[in-house]
């Protein structure tokens, strides 16, 4: 399946390409007043307000310094941008490459799997957002 | 399976489609009986109700509309005198059959039940009109026996068959059976007593059609036509091996046979069912009415369809504009290649052009008649009239007027409140009329107009009015302090929350939720409501409604370092104060308006923002719920149309704002939710 390997910090995370219907660069992000603090604010895109929630924020990691990248992940015909770090790259992995499934009693977290060399966090956030 | 949920969607609105029109006819049927092609119009749209029902596989319905349609056949071939207790028990019908389209809708199972009450009153009605019909001499087709009724609509095309085969030497019957109530299994039943007599024969024609008799969708009665070259005895015979068979009759096919001279036997075994079955009806009937009283609340809003239809013509110029569109974006892409500016700005121009017809002609598509809402009026007071026990009638104009569909469907809570209110406050009894001199049918008038950006809606009944005395004396007993209040201001407290006149509390309009809650449903939606009233001659009311509740006039201010919109039809005036002009009184801060006092909202606070700047503050007044409020803000950065973005439920759920906009940079302000904030404000302290 394609997934959409990105950087927070120094950690690599993978999302399944189908639930981001495209990557954006960070744009200005509007604040919103009294929102719960992983909501980071909201954007323009193409003349849709679209709500944005911080990754970091959301899944308690510490606070991203780059923020290069928004994901515009989609669930029906709802749509949130995520932002992040920077995204890396579009890679194809099979299914039997996470391993470390249900380790953790966090349920975005999916498993790991190793990319050239680099573990990558595989999580669906979805379920999280929407 | 997947096949129909395809289709699920088109049922639902063809199907509100039609009832909506069976409803609209069958009051009209009811003020002019007579009028068979009306009559023919129901019968089209009922049989069309059916068949799609069926198509469907909701076997319930399509029994229910089975039943209906056969009404309507009675008044159709005239066997049956349209009457006023008829039509309650159509219009009984069609509210279960919403009720059922409804429940279709949520994804809920049919049941039985749900029809077994209506269908025995319809059942009630058939057997009746066939008891009597029997005597006259009807259609060629007809008479035949009383096991329970005569066939109802065998075709020529049959007759032609029997007078074929009987020149054949073949000996046709009428075949008339009735199956053990107890029998479990009607359909497989009929099914095999039909095949039985196919060996002998040929059973040409079958009341109820083959279909509803395989699946066992008929009472205990069947009919044939039946052609073989047995004798009537060898028929009785065949038919007698079958169990399960209550009674039965074999009688030879003969047109020109009168009616009277039929067996007696199964006429006087069929009696003894009937008084049972109207006992039952009339026991029954009370509770239905106790029901009955609740459904027009239920009544399904054309709300709930999420689909919109739309004009051909204004998706045509939708089309060309979004062509004219392409064409001078291709312009700006060469221009801007060649960088000619002159061009650019040329085709920008035009651009700009296009996009405000766009956004004007989106609005228009958007746009729905009130029709949708007020259809359904003239039957409500109908019901209303009869549960009252009053004369009126309901005058509709301008239901073509248009406004954006989600008003339009917000629309109905409030007009339906205002209407209860009118028939059951408003208008007097006819004896009450008459000797106050006026004519006894009181009319309740419904219009809508457009005026200007606004849409007018009117409401007016020529009832008694409101009377102070009676209003002062009310608000007294509810502890109400009305001392030194004008006339008009007591009439006003009907708006008072909780407050309810009517000194009998009526099952229509005395529900405890007063008037305040539809003046608070108009707001909402951007309208206004007002009250007029004369004693002995009538209220009327005016809702005013904005046109589209999507683009609206704005206020944009600044607050700290954010920039947010105020809608401008809350703002009654913009006053600049100093921080010294702030009144702490008791807990709250007060600044004098007007020779008042007016509660101050800081919307740096409210939404926690730290604000550095506030010795030289803009004061926005808002009028929120007739109450006036300061609103604090940094700067005016001026006035201006905005189109309001949808924004996330996480976001709406802070109930500070009620959307969000897009300026001409891209940057994005959020859409201050005036009325929450200040109503919000108050609840804190």
């Amino acid at each position: 399946m394609q997934m959409i390997l990105f950087k927070m910090n120094q950690q690599n995370f993978m999302v399944s390409a189908e639930s981001v219907e495209e990557v954006i660069d960070t744009v200005e992000i509007t604040g919103i007043p009294l929102a719960p603090k992983w909501v980071q604010g909201l954007i323009n895109l193409r003349g849709s307000v679209l709500t944005v929630i911080g990754l970091a924020e959301l899944i308690d990691l510490p606070p991203i310094k780059k923020k290069m990248n928004i994901l515009i992940m989609k669930n029906e015909d709802n749509r949130k941008g995520l932002l992040i770090d920077e995204v890396l790259k579009v890679i194809d992995i099979e299914k039997d490459q996470i391993q470390l499934e249900s380790t953790s009693d966090k349920k975005y977290y999916i498993g790991a799997t190793t990319v050239e060399e680099n573990v990558a966090s595989v999580i669906e956030i979805n379920q999280l957002i929407f | 399976m997947d096949d129909n949920s395809v289709y699920r969607n088109l049922f639902f609105e063809e199907s509100d489609d039609n009832l909506q029109k069976l409803n609209d006819d069958v009051l009209e049927l009811e003020s002019e009986p007579e009028n068979i092609d009306l009559i023919n119009e129901i019968f089209r749209a009922a049989h069309t109700l059916k068949g799609m029902s069926a198509t469907m596989g909701y076997n319930v319905m399509t029994k229910l509309t089975h039943k209906m349609e056969n009404l309507f056949d009675f008044f159709k071939s005239g066997k049956l005198k349209v009457t006023s207790e008829y039509i309650s028990l159509i219009f009984e019908c069609l509210d279960k059959l919403s009720e059922l389209v409804e429940d279709l809708r949520n994804d809920q199972e049919l049941s039985e039940d749900q029809i077994s009450e209506l269908l025995k009153k319809l059942i009630n009605v058939e057997e009746s009109v066939n008891g009597t019909a029997t005597g006259e001499v009807q259609n060629t087709s007809g008479k035949t026996e009383k096991l329970t009724t005569a066939l109802e609509s065998s075709e020529d095309a049959d007759i032609d068959v029997v007078k074929k085969a009987k020149s054949q030497g073949y000996n046709a019957f009428v075949v008339a059976i009735r199956i053990d109530k107890e029998s479990m299994l009607k359909g497989p039943r009929a099914f095999l007593i039909i095949e039985h007599l196919e060996q002998e024969g040929d059973v040409i024609y079958t009341e109820p059609t083959a279909d509803l008799l395989e699946n066992g969708e008929f009472n205990t009665d069947f009919k044939l036509i039946y052609l073989t070259k047995n004798t009537k005895e060898q028929v009785e015979a065949n038919i007698d091996i079958n169990s399960e068979i209550d009674t039965f009759i074999v009688e030879e096919f003969d047109s020109a046979k009168s009616a009277n001279s039929n067996e007696h036997k199964p006429s006087a075994e069929s009696a003894p069912v009937k008084p049972t079955e109207s006992t039952a009806k009339k026991t029954k009937s009370p509770d239905k009415k106790g029901k009955k009283s609740s459904t027009p609340g239920k009544h399904p809003s054309a709300a709930r369809n999420q689909s919109i239809r739309v004009d051909l013509s204004r998706l045509d110029s939708f089309l060309n504009l979004v062509s004219e569109l392409v064409v001078y974006r291709n312009q700006l892409d060469d221009a801007n290649k060649r960088n000619d500016a002159m061009e650019v700005k040329d085709s920008l121009e035009q651009v700009s052009r296009l996009t405000s017809e766009l956004q004007d002609l989106v609005l228009k598509i958007r746009m729905q008649q009130v029709s949708v809402v007020f259809s359904r009026f003239p039957r409500m007071v109908r019901d209303l009239a009869k549960e009252l026990d009053k004369d009126m009638e309901l005058i509709v104009e301008g239901e073509e007027t248009e406004l954006d569909k989600t008003v339009v469907s917000e629309l109905s809570e409030p007009l339906i409140h205002l209407l209860r209110n009118s028939a059951d406050h408003g208008i007097e009894s006819s004896e009450a009329r008459k000797k106050l001199g006026k004519p006894e049918k009181g009319i309740i008038k419904l219009s809508a107009y457009q005026e200007g950006n606004q849409v007018n809606i009117t409401l007016e009944d020529d009832g008694k009015g409101i009377d102070p005395q009676v209003m002062k004396e009310s608000a007294e007993s509810k502890g109400i302090d009305t001392t030194g209040m004008t006339d008009n201001e007591l009439i006003n407290l009907i708006f008072h929350p909780g407050f309810s006149t009517a000194k009998k509390i009526t099952n229509i309009s005395g529900r405890g939720v007063g008037l305040d809650a539809v003046m608070a449903k108009i707001n909402d939606l951007g309208g206004s409501l007002e009250m007029k009233t004369e004693l002995h001659v009538g209220t009327r009311f005016v809702i005013k409604l904005p046109l589209t509740l999507s683009i609206i006039q704005a206020l944009m201010v600044r607050v700290a370092n954010e920039s947010f919109a105020i809608p401008l039809d809350v703002v009654e005036r913009v006053v600049v104060i100093q921080e010294k002009e702030i009144i702490t009184s008791m807990d709250r801060e007060v600044v004098e308006y007007q020779e008042g006092l007016i509660p101050v909202i800081r919307v740096d606070k409210v939404l926690g923002l730290t604000n550095e700047e506030n010795t030289k503050q803009f004061a926005i007044v808002v009028k929120s719920d007739k109450q006036y409020f300061a609103v604090l803000v940094n700067e005016l950065i001026g006035q201006q149309e905005i189109v309001i973005k949808k924004i996330d439920t996480i976001i709406q759920k802070l109930n500070k704002f009620q959307g969000a906009t897009i300026f001409g940079n891209g940057s994005i302000a959020l859409i201050l939710d005036v009325n929450a904030i200040c109503q919000g404000k108050l609840v804190e302290s």
